[in-house]
């Protein structure tokens, strides 16, 4: 079969991209996916046009713990706010950690893991026993010691969550590179000249961005559960914002009475975490080369 | 010993994936008789090891398909067999050597582990594990490896090496037919000889019928009796070996191939290539599937298939050498 | 004829867990300007390291490179890389030595890029590539296509068109037919045989294929395990091949003739790897003609005949 793959007509000009939209469009999970993924953020933007912040926070009175109903959609929680209007603007937080904490971890790793990948010996050595100390500690626990240790603000809680994801992508991101280092067109722009900036800019990054964009979409998915977990501790996001985790922190003790205060925000979080979840390997099938229809 | 051991009736097979289909055979007709040695030559994509396959009926499932054609092993069509009768003829009937040896074993097992389980699958007379052990070391030996090596695991093995067991393994039951695919191309010219020779010698000795698939016609004038030249997934010229090398009447394409190669014994200034690349594979052929780069070609060569001219059992399909037009496909 | 490229006792050695690999082991060479010096040996022999090495890809041990009299191993990593206008290099593999995320277009201007020539003129640059394209071959509608769409024998066409995009005068070919089928690999033998005559330039011809060596060089040399055990002009070496690894070469190779049916000649043994090489002749052990004196001491190359060079005391004996 290999050997029927060399088309022989050629110069429609359809670059590598345009055959992974391709592919990947027709990947059917990957669509919804990507689509739920979408209407998510979508809500997280227009979080208050859909309802006002103040719904959120401020209570009902007389509401407390009532069943969903027309006039609360999804009920209301024990200090009798409005539990739609939390779940929503929940979506906020997850959505914005997600992107700025994998953004960041990848930038971090691809950076490090270059380094590491394309020059190797002593700096390679160096950056990779030190993140290997890292991974002894699970990146989740790892982020919760940092919270625990520096007090759990905003900025504590970006830089823990980054450190728990950096290590291992740094393994990925310098893997990939190590790969595509060997192949024959780094020795091909080597032997035309050019410079070791060049060759990372214009050969090294644009062959590995496939395996690493897979990577940060699956962490993006996990650094959702992280922060619902560390908020869901109480080193989170701190009440009353209407952080995920925290709703279900508070709704557990309520979880025989009035059950949909744990079923719908522990539901938002899932769906979230498994859309990004079928992107990334909708993406992964659509850029591996060897998987061919 | 004139009787026919495989004949091949207007086979056609193609690849169905969700991008496009490839028509890989297109009307092949071939017939060997028992002891002979058939050499298959043609380059890349030319549909030799996917015949090899069909044979064999090892086909990817998924995307693979015999569209039409028969073909008869002592008689029968082995493409109306079962899986389980399939099984059975493989390994023991028919066997196959593969190009790479690197990955035709399989890493964690000894060699010798991997030449018993060949013999025991087709264990009909009942031997014991020890008779069965005695008959690894013998095939080991066979293939000049010494038998104490069948501890050692196929890494420990060179490439020439490991080419031999793959060749023990395919030889262990003592097959009638043998299709070796391009069973010399991975190895080094001195290591392909010491391969080339030992094949040659096995094949007298167990008088297996081979069927030889190769892109160097080097080694099918060493090997071969019959020759099939394949372009495009047709046969396009058929003949013994004298009738290939030494016959002034060619096929366009075969005389392309031997105008490309360099010559070790004669000074050339300049090769004389075939210009233009194979037809796409994608697409039906309508006439002579060489007619894009054929300097002889003709008008009708565009339009019309060419039948089979005969002479002596010497096979051209073209219109230098016949009127015919062949039979039209039924599509 | 003024020699363009010269080594004398070029050494690469690489590091293994289980010592030294001596890949490319004392190497004396020349190659007159215009000419084609074909290096034939089989995998592992060191013939492509000794390629990278002469253009200094990767690192020489010890000895020294000259290009027109001008010491390469003195030069620094800057100055080694402005050489490469004038030296470029062949891939064997059209497949992986391609970039996959560049077009022909870019994959044929960036050796021009890197080196700042056309600098600010698109149009120049539009010009040359197009023609580049012409000379090996390639069609225009192909300029903005990838890799990926072409065969094998247009992408080894971009790589020779790359090659030459700065005007070298010496390139380096790895093996560039390897991994074509027979066809196609005439039609590149002729267009790098037409390009040498065209522009005059100078090749270093790689290969394990003994007829295409034969075919395209003007002088030979036969590498074994990281050693040239010998070198003559193509025509001395066919006619009278004088070192037994060279004669037992010749015939192993299967050709496409049927009056020499049967006349394969098989060498017993395998190649090893020259990993901590004793000393005495690296052949020794597949050598149908061994003595103890073999494995005594270094067998240097002799010259037999003018300009054939034979490193075997005893190839007058074996011959005679």
């Amino acid at each position: 079969m290999a050997k029927h793959k060399v088309k022989a007509t050629a110069g429609g000009g359809q670059s590598q991209t345009k055959e992974i939209i391709r592919r990947f469009k027709k990947n059917r999970s990957a669509m919804v996916g990507l689509a739920v993924f979408l209407i998510i953020c979508l809500i997280a933007i227009f979080a208050d046009v859909i309802t006002p912040y103040s719904n959120a926070i401020d209570q009902i009175k007389g509401a407390r713990l009532e069943a969903p109903s027309s006039e609360h959609w999804f009920g209301t929680d024990h200090l009798a706010r409005d539990m739609f209007a939390r779940v929503i603007h929940g979506s906020r937080y997850s959505v914005v950690f997600a992107l700025v904490v994998s953004a960041c971890a990848l930038v971090i790793s691809v950076v490090l893991g270059g380094v590491a990948g394309y020059y190797g010996g002593w700096v390679d050595n160096l950056i990779m026993r030190i993140l290997d100390i890292f991974m002894c500690i699970p990146g989740d626990l790892l982020a919760l010691c940092i919270v625990a240790a520096f007090g759990s603000s905003l900025p504590n809680l970006l830089v823990a969550l980054i450190i728990g994801r950096v290590p291992a992508t740094v393994r990925i991101v310098r893997a990939t590179i190590l790969g595509i280092s060997s192949a024959d067109y780094i020795e091909a722009a080597q032997c035309h000249g050019a410079k070791d900036a060049r060759i990372i800019a214009k050969y090294i990054i644009p062959n590995a961005m496939g395996p690493i964009i897979v990577d940060a979409t699956v962490n993006a998915s996990r650094i959702i559960i992280s922060v619902a977990s560390l908020s869901f501790l109480g080193l989170g996001i701190q009440a009353p914002a209407p952080e995920w985790g925290n709703l279900l922190a508070s709704a557990r003790e309520y979880m025989r009475t009035c059950p949909w205060l744990v079923y719908l925000p522990g539901l938002a979080l899932v769906i979230t975490s498994l859309s990004i979840n079928m992107v990334g390997d909708g993406l992964r099938d659509a850029l591996d080369p060897k998987i061919r229809d | 010993m004139s009787e026919k051991l495989l004949e091949i009736k207007n086979l056609h097979v193609m690849y169905h994936t969700d991008l496009e289909d490839v028509y890989a055979v297109n009307g092949v007709n071939l017939s060997m008789k028992t002891g002979e040695t058939l050499g298959l030559v043609g380059e890349t994509g030319a549909g030799k090891t996917t015949l090899a396959l069909s044979i064999l009926r090892l086909l990817p499932d998924r995307t693979g398909r015999i569209t039409e054609g028969e073909i008869l092993y002592n008689g029968e069509n082995l493409l109306e067999k079962d899986k389980h009768t399939m099984a059975t003829i493989r390994g023991k009937e028919i066997s196959m050597i593969f190009q790479d040896p690197m990955t035709a074993l399989n890493p964690t097992q000894t060699v010798g582990q991997q030449i018993y389980e060949a013999l025991m699958l087709h264990n009909n007379a009942n031997l014991s594990k020890k008779e069965l052990w005695e008959r690894v070391d013998s095939c080991l030996e066979m293939v000049g490896i010494p038998a104490a090596r069948r501890k050692e695991y196929p890494h420990q093995f060179s490439g020439g090496m490991k080419q031999r067991v793959v060749i023990a393994i395919a030889l262990c039951c003592e097959p009638k037919l043998l299709l070796a695919d391009e069973p010399t191309t991975a190895l080094d010219v001195t290591i392909q000889a010491q391969v080339l020779m030992m094949m040659k010698n096995l094949r007298d000795r167990l008088g297996t019928s081979m069927i030889l698939i190769t892109h160097d016609l080097g080694v099918v004038a060493q090997v071969c009796d019959n020759v099939g030249v394949m372009y495009a997934g047709e046969v396009i010229e058929y003949g013994t070996l004298q009738d290939i090398f030494k016959s002034d009447k060619h096929h366009p394409y075969t005389e392309g191939l031997f105008g490309s190669i360099p010559k070790l014994d004669e000074e050339t200034e300049r090769l004389a290539p075939i210009d233009g690349l194979m037809p796409d594979p994608t697409q039906k052929i309508v006439g002579c599937s060489f007619a894009p780069r054929c300097p002889y070609a003709m008008d009708r060569c565009h339009t019309e298939k060419p039948g089979s001219c005969n002479d002596n059992g010497h096979q051209i399909k073209c219109f230098r050498y016949t009127d015919e037009t062949a039979m039209e496909v039924s599509s | 004829m003024s020699v363009l490229i010269e080594t004398q006792d070029l050494q690469k050695y690489f590091k293994t867990p289980r010592g030294w690999l001596h890949a490319v082991d004392g190497i004396n060479l020349k190659i007159d300007e215009g000419q084609t010096l074909g290096v034939v040996g089989e995998s592992g022999c060191g013939k492509s390291t000794l390629g990278r090495a002469v253009l200094r890809l990767q690192d020489p041990t010890g000895g020294k490179i000259f290009y027109e009299g001008q010491d390469l191993m003195a030069m620094n990593k800057k100055e080694v890389r402005s050489m490469c206008t004038k030296m470029q290099m062949i891939f064997q593999d059209p497949y992986s030595s391609l970039n996959p995320r560049m077009s022909i277009w870019q994959l044929i201007a960036e050796p021009m890029l890197i080196n700042h020539m056309y600098k600010g003129d698109k149009e120049g640059l539009n010009k040359k590539i197009e023609e580049l394209m012409d000379t090996v071959g390639l069609a225009k509608r192909l300029t903005h296509a990838y890799p990926h769409e072409l065969d094998g024998g247009r992408r080894q066409r971009i790589g020779v068109a790359r090659a030459l995009s700065v005007d070298p005068k010496f390139i380096v070919c790895d093996e560039p037919v390897s991994a074509l089928d027979v066809s196609i690999q005439a039609q590149i033998l002729n267009l790098l045989m037409d390009l040498q005559r065209d522009r005059g330039l100078t090749y270093m011809f790689i290969t394990h294929d003994l007829s295409v060596v034969k075919h395209i060089s003007n002088e030979i040399m036969v590498m074994y395990m990281g050693k040239c055990v010998e070198r003559a002009p193509k025509r001395e070496l066919f006619s009278n091949p004088s070192h037994p690894y060279t004669q037992a070469l010749l015939r192993a190779i299967p050709e496409p003739n049927i009056d020499k049916r049967g006349e394969l000649q098989v060498l017993k043994g395998e190649v090893t790897s020259p990993i901590n090489p004793k000393p005495g002749c690296r052949f020794a052990h597949r050598c149908p003609y061994v003595r103890e004196s073999c494995l005594a001491d270094g067998v240097e190359l002799q010259e037999i005949a003018p300009s054939h060079f034979v490193a075997c005391p005893y190839s007058s004996e074996i011959n005679g």
